[in-house]
């Protein structure tokens, strides 16, 4: 990782690439633009992305305007360039002093810039580990849950973290994306965004501490998915799209074309808006702010396969297909369609939270309410969703993802992490207990009595992985399922030394400052599903 | 003041120059980067004259290419002889400048 210094230094270098590409983005239609004015914000662009990556590697390099100097020196440095190198190493005349002087009309190639200004900006996103937002998210909620903060909430802004999507509604049914849209909510909901920048923090009255934001938020949301529109937020690529979504009485999900800034967004909302400047983003989206002509949203793999999947439920508990008015996401255990209850709802966001945060395993706990294996309210023990900090448990992935070796040691990595976590969460342990018997501290997994089980949890992520997800979502899907064995091992424990839980030994190994190995789990073969 | 380092990359550099055009040419350096700047940094500059160009931005492109793959930043600025003769009379102009101004490093 780059010293805090540099990484400003390259996210500056970024944000100044990015007001290039917003430039280009307006005028590269506009057969009033000269080529010359083009040609010179697409070298900008291209310059200070690979002088951001050459910044964040911590690569001294010159003050030139020279791309092929740039992206040797990146060569030279074990940096993988862009597929596009010989188109961009052309592009540096356009910055030369000699442009002033020159006529240079019809040397830009105009509908190769849009592909050149994307490939740009994937190709340093990735190389700054932007697009790892899971990763990047935990790093941060690192910073924010050590110093308790909201601060750092702001750098998912300006680090232009990704995707936060999907709030559909119809009807008055919901259905919730991933953790990042909870987010999504705090961004929206503390603070004052104006101008394309976050002016202002969270307010005094606003929680304090994640766990509380989120659980906070969760509310908040539910009351937005039973709205008819939805603020939505993209990633896209390069830079956040805004957009507002609707439903039509068809049942279409339709949105306003989406906004590619930031700034425009908000200067269409200030313009809207009944009080201008502060708060300028509504609590609920007006029914009249609009950004341009409607068009219709088509839906994401993910957003099909999810709507897919409820279609068939419904099936499978009906036995017939939905009619108009039928409620697509519906309470799985009345007998006639209903709507999903409140308080169902706000389980469904609480599990997924606790699963630790993915479009997948949110469909998990979805499928685990269809199946009726969320009546735990009911049983003999309490739910643990409800009191579930999900901080630790991003702790535990932010660890991971820098832990060495193939996927499934960083996957096992969370879930040992986790599994203490959930441990530690179950009842009782608050208080330490009087006992002989020598235990983890804090209480890992056992090889020999637990390691069959967490070899079922790192199957089930390893299909994870194998079913297209990335490592990432793998890893978090572990890190859920090991969380609920953990505490399920808390609920059956006589009591561990947790006077020691907080102890240095303890602290260091939640900071992933010891390793643990679990040799004979990781050269297992293959199993099915956990049990 | 050229150092001994600067010295050697000019001279790299117009070789590379003058090996990449048609004979006959000209590689003329008319600004370098200034170690007494408190920036200290820049790119060289250079004029190669060519007999003919047929695609002077292209060209300009694969020479400033060609040294920037050698780690040498400059901005290259290529013309034909026939604008060597015209295009520097006007004062001021880059190409007025450096044809004033600069040096031959390298011809054939």
């Amino acid at each position: 990782m780059p010293s805090p210094e540099a990484r400003d230094f390259a996210l500056t270098l970024v944000r100044k690439a990015e007001q290039d590409e917003t430039i280009l983005a307006k005028l590269l239609g506009d057969p009033a633009a000269a080529d010359e004015m083009l040609g010179f914000h697409l070298q900008q662009a291209v310059e200070k992305r690979l002088k951001a990556v050459l910044a964040f590697r911590e690569i001294d390099f010159k003050r030139s305007h020279s791309i092929a100097y740039l992206t040797t020196l990146l060569e030279q440095n074990d940096v993988g360039l862009p597929a596009c190198r010989d188109q961009i190493e052309a592009l540096s005349p356009w910055a030369g002093d000699a442009r002033y002087e020159d006529d240079y009309e019809g040397a830009l190639d105009r509908p190769t810039v849009p592909g050149l200004v994307d490939m740009m900006a994937n190709w340093s996103d990735e190389l700054m580990e932007m697009t790892t937002w899971l990763a990047l998210t935990a790093r941060l909620l690192q910073s924010f849950a050590r110093e308790g903060v909201y601060d750092h909430v702001a750098l998912l802004v300006q680090r232009r973290l990704e995707a936060f999507v999907i709030h559909v509604t119809v009807d008055g049914s919901a259905w919730v994306g991933s953790i990042d849209d909870l987010m999504v909510q705090v961004l929206v909901g503390s603070f004052d965004l104006r101008q394309g920048e976050v002016v202002s923090a969270v307010p005094s009255d606003q929680p304090k501490t994640m766990g509380d934001g989120l659980a906070s938020v969760a509310a908040d949301t539910f009351e937005y998915l039973n709205a008819k529109q939805v603020l939505l937020l993209v990633r896209s690529g390069k830079s956040f799209s805004f957009m507002w979504w609707h439903v039509t009485p068809e049942r279409m999900l339709t949105a306003d074309a989406p906004s590619d800034s930031l700034s425009a967004v908000l200067l269409e909302l200030d313009r809207t808006a009944s009080s201008p400047g502060v708060g300028a983003l509504p609590e609920k989206p007006d029914p009249d702010v609009r950004f341009s002509a409607g068009v219709v949203h088509m839906l994401t793999d993910d957003e099909r396969a999810s709507m897919e999947a409820q279609l068939e439920a419904f099936r499978e508990k009906f036995g017939r297909d939905p009619k108009p008015e039928d409620p697509i996401f519906f309470d799985p255990e009345a007998d006639e369609p209903e709507l999903m209850s409140r308080e169902k709802f706000g389980r469904i966001v609480a599990m997924a939270e606790e699963f630790g945060a993915t479009e997948y395993s949110k469909r998990m706990a979805a499928a685990k309410v269809r199946a009726g294996m969320v009546a735990r309210a009911d049983a003999d023990q309490p739910a643990p969703y409800d009191e579930v900090n999900p901080v630790p448990i991003l702790l535990a992935l932010a660890n991971a993802v820098d832990v060495e070796g193939d996927g499934l040691a960083r996957c096992l990595h969370a879930a040992v992490h986790a599994w203490a976590e959930g441990h530690l969460a179950a009842p009782g342990h608050p208080e330490p207990a009087a006992t002989d018997v020598p235990l983890h501290v804090p209480p890992f997994p056992d090889p020999a009595s637990d390691g069959e089980r967490l070899e079922a949890v790192l199957a089930i992520a390893r299909e994870r992985a194998e079913d297209g997800g990335s490592e990432v979502a793998a890893m978090v899907v572990a890190a859920g399922l090991a969380w609920e064995l953990g505490w399920q091992r808390g609920l059956e424990c006589e009591g561990c030394a947790v006077e020691h839980a907080d102890g240095p030994f303890a602290r260091a190994m939640r900071r992933g400052e010891i390793g643990i190995s679990f040799a004979p789990i990781l050269s297992a073969p293959k199993t099915g599903a956990a049990s | 003041m050229t150092t001994a380092t600067e010295r050697a990359t000019i001279e790299r550099a117009g070789r590379a120059l003058i090996e990449a055009v048609e004979v006959p040419s000209k590689v003329i350096l008319f600004g370098s980067p200034s170690p007494d700047d408190a920036s200290g940094e820049g790119d060289y500059k250079f004029l190669v004259i060519e007999q003919e160009v047929h695609d002077r931005f292209g060209e300009m492109a694969r020479l400033g290419a060609l040294l920037g793959r050698l780690l040498i930043p400059a901005e290259v600025v290529v013309i034909d002889a026939d604008q060597a003769e015209h295009a520097g009379v006007a004062k001021g102009s880059l190409i007025h400048r450096a044809l004033s101004q600069g040096r031959v490093i390298a011809q054939s």
